[in-house]
């Protein structure tokens, strides 16, 4: 019986774990994307590619503020 | 005796005099209400977004002092860098610089014709270099007077795409001959005379005070990757294709 409890506990602690790790990865793959977004929005409303890159940062460094073990290597542009 | 000193008195005043011979202008530059027709099709997400990053550039811009130093071989434009509060900051005053000039910093050299635009530390590392003769100057028939000079107007087209960032010409600058030097707030300063405003769509930058300086001109020290700017817009084309990739 114990055992039976043992491995259900650790059944749900796994799914809780695995949920909360997918949502994370979502949501920095959503952040990434909206920066990616936004650098194509500058450079097609005519930005220079520095101002597009800063733009990019911003939204990055946003989401790092949020998650920042997840994304300690802010992608250099260039 | 009293000849030598005269000699002497002479010759200190001569030093004096010609350690302030090069130019100084000050600048102060405006961005123009953003152009939103490229945002017709974008989510509300990157309109709302844009459009407040865009309003904090326009005061950031509004806070900067640059500076034109001019000699006789070629000029310098910088800027009194602003204390960061934070990253933002600093993203969004590198934003505001490069809508602008599109380099950090800009040195020019006339003997050589070329001239270099810094690249920033916290966005696309890499400097260029630009032939300065890469423009066409039409001069207009309209004069007006800026700080209390004469300047006769000229329109800068570029004489092809990827000679600069397109996006800023053609450009219009006001140009003075009264003070015997050749400089301006852009690469592209051949004309004879000092331009003391420059103007294209999305920005304005006007002289606000003018002196003789002891300052000179900083030799270039590459900090990063120098490239032509040809070679520039050809690397950042296949380095966003192959880094990030469009989702639309």
């Amino acid at each position: 019986m114990k055992t039976i409890l043992l491995f259900l506990f650790l059944l749900t602690t796994y799914g809780a774990v695995s949920e909360n790790n997918l949502s994370r990865e979502n949501f920095i793959g959503n952040c990434e994307d909206r920066a990616v977004d936004v650098y194509y929005a500058l450079l097609d409303g005519g930005a220079t590619w520095s101002e597009a890159a800063g733009a990019f940062h911003i939204l990055y460094t946003d989401c790092c503020f949020n998650y920042p073990l997840d994304c300690d290597e802010m992608p250099i542009i260039g | 005796m009293k000849k030598t000193w005269l000699i002497l008195i002479l010759l200190y005043t001569q030093i004096g005099i010609s350690q302030d011979s090069n130019l100084s202008v000050m600048y102060s530059a405006q961005l123009k209400e953003m152009d939103t027709t490229f945002l017709k099709n974008k989510s509300e997400y990157i309109k709302t977004h844009l459009l407040s990053q865009f309003e904090s550039k326009k005061e950031i811009i509004n806070e900067i002092d640059f500076e034109l130093i001019c000699d006789d071989d070629g000029y310098y434009l910088s800027y009194i860098q602003p204390i960061p509060t934070d990253d933002f900051f600093k993203y969004q005053l590198t934003g505001a610089i490069s809508r602008v000039f599109d380099a950090n910093y800009i040195l020019a050299d006339k003997t050589e014709e070329v001239a270099i635009l810094a690249g920033f530390e916290s966005a696309v590392k890499m400097d260029r270099s630009v032939e300065m003769n890469s423009i066409i100057w039409e001069k207009a028939k309209m004069h007006k007077e800026i700080i209390g000079y004469n300047c006769q107007m000229y329109i800068g087209k570029l004489v092809n795409d990827s000679s600069a960032h397109k996006g800023h010409y053609p450009i219009t600058a006001w140009v003075t001959d009264a003070l015997q030097y050749s400089c301006g707030p852009t690469p592209f300063a051949i004309l004879e005379g000092v331009i003391l405003e420059l103007e294209n769509d999305d920005s304005i930058v006007t002289a606000t005070c003018i002196n003789r300086t002891k300052k000179s001109i900083p030799e270039y020290k590459s900090e990063f990757r120098l490239l032509s700017y040809p070679e520039y817009i050809t690397h950042m084309e296949e380095w966003s294709k192959k880094n990030m990739p469009r989702r639309n």
